[in-house]
């Protein structure tokens, strides 16, 4: 190999891109190039100056990543959030735009036929679109409406109706609901009761998902504390100690990160020892301060990183 | 549970094995955004978009090569969309939002190393500003595998395969990638 040859793969030694024999031969024609042992020096002091260029994610930008991502499969997840061209979409493009919100033209329409139809709409006078002799609907939606061919109109409704449903919760439908409804519920008060009611199943996988779930994403302080209190039942795995992990660093609430660190250090491993350390150099709270550094020290652990 | 099975189960509409899917990427993924697009706006669109992506099509992913492979060509696309487009606005956005109003980036990592040596800090600086350029002096490609050799320590054959090219082609585009930089910071090594 010449010096050009050398030069050339420098570089490439350096990212461990060569083969034994390709690496050796450089190494023995580096012993005795003075000019290639410079070119070396430079490429190597190169690398090094580069590796100060590397930005480290920070935590908070990580974070927020995943909260819109799971707001963003959420969303994907909405019925009809990849919907097919619907009817007003077909009627759009046979229609003049005048400058008009056709969605709005639209709704405004709808909600004429709504309010007519209340007012002057006998109500027996609708049939065949399974409203007859039905419970009334808790909630119901004018899909869209179309002109029958015997004249009458034909209004395409979506209905929420309500159920009772009972049993005991380790019932498995009954469970899968609860499980379900600490995901979807609207109202954090259904959350919290359904953590307590979870609370007796945390042999169930889907259960202890699901708890730990709602400890790191619920908005609600409330439910995520109950979700704590729950898991506080049973021996932490390896998945519940990860999650306590990240809920003790990032969760703003100081009452749910003293519990945490109350669950994570009750039996003082040295694993946890980084992560107090972590915390020191973060942590606000003096009461959790307090904590993780009486934790450190149970632990024979230096309180500080250096 | 290991990945495949992860995938399957996120393949069957399982989300917490989706949302670990994406804990055991997501970091690498946005620090190459971030490094490679030097704003943190852009790579937390690369990263929702990309991991949107790969929750619409898993169901298409057949084990045909690894996980990561096909989730870096993702990323990847979507990067070099990014880069290809701010190459035609010739701009290259370093601020970051902090609390204390905006900061450059560059300036930051380098200031933190030379603290108390004006002298160091001041040579330290320009090359700062001098690598900076360099990496935007770089075609879109070269750039990519710069930054998945350099700073997410990828063989240079997986490089290949996520960009769809050869070993040899990745190795071509990263010695000149490397000699770009070479001969931009000459007088700083």
């Amino acid at each position: 190999m010449n010096c050009d040859t050398i030069t050339k793969q420098l570089s490439l030694m350096l990212y461990g891109e060569l083969t034994f024999d390709e690496e050796e031969h450089i190494h023995q024609h580096l012993e005795t190039c003075a000019p290639c042992q410079a070119e070396y020096r430079k490429v190597r002091d190169l690398h090094n100056s580069l590796n100060s260029m590397q930005e480290e994610v920070p935590p908070a930008l990580l974070q927020d990543c995943r909260r819109s991502l799971r707001i963003g499969v959420a969303a994907l997840n909405q019925p009809g959030a990849a919907r097919k061209p619907g009817l007003f979409d077909s009627l759009r493009q046979w229609l003049p735009s005048w400058g008009l919100d056709w969605k709005a033209a639209g709704a405004l329409g709808l909600l004429a036929i709504g309010f007519l139809g209340g007012r002057v709409l006998p109500s027996g006078s609708m049939r065949g679109v399974g409203l007859l002799g039905q419970p009334e609907p808790s909630v119901s939606r004018v899909r869209y409406v179309q002109p029958a061919d015997d004249g009458r109109v034909q209004i395409v409704v979506e209905e929420v109706r309500q159920r009772v449903l009972s049993g005991n919760v380790d019932d498995g439908r009954i469970r899968s609901l609860l499980v379900a409804a600490s995901r979807e519920a609207n109202d954090p008060g259904v959350r919290v009761e359904t953590m307590s009611l979870l609370k007796s199943q945390m042999e169930s996988i889907e259960v202890r998902r699901a708890l730990l779930a709602a400890l790191r994403n619920d908005t609600n302080p409330g439910v995520r504390l109950k979700a704590l209190e729950a898991l506080r039942e049973t021996q932490p795995d390896s998945d519940t100690r990860r999650v306590l992990t990240e809920v003790l660093l990032t969760d703003d609430n100081p009452g749910i990160r003293t519990q945490a660190i109350d669950l994570l250090t009750q039996r003082r491993e040295r694993s946890m020892v980084g992560v107090c350390q972590e915390l020191m150099d973060r942590e606000s709270n003096d009461y959790v301060r307090s904590k993780c550094q009486r934790a450190l020290l149970d632990m024979k652990a230096s309180v500080e990183t250096f | 549970v290991d990945e495949a099975g992860l995938i399957r189960a996120a393949q069957a509409g399982d989300q917490y094995a989706f949302e670990k899917l994406v804990q055991a990427y997501d970091q690498s993924v946005l620090r190459l955004a971030l490094n490679l697009l030097r704003s943190t706006e852009d790579a937390s669109d690369v990263y929702q978009e990309a991991f949107l992506r790969v929750y619409k099509n898993l169901h298409t992913f057949r084990f045909d090569c690894s996980f990561h492979t096909w989730l870096y060509r993702i990323v990847t696309n979507l990067c070099l969309d990014h880069l290809r487009k701010r190459k035609v606005r010739k701009e290259e956005p370093t601020l970051v939002q902090t609390p204390d109003g905006p900061v450059d980036r560059m300036d930051v990592v380098m200031e933190e190393r030379v603290q108390g040596d004006p002298q160091r800090r001041l040579i330290c600086s320009q090359m700062g500003d001098r690598i900076k350029s360099a990496l935007e002096d770089l075609t879109p490609r070269e750039r990519m595998v710069f930054e998945m050799r350099h700073y997410e320590g990828m063989r240079l054959r997986a490089i290949g395969e996520i960009l769809g090219t050869s070993e040899e082609a990745a190795k071509n585009c990263l010695f000149r990638a490397t000699q770009k930089m070479r001969l931009a910071l000459g007088d700083f090594v």
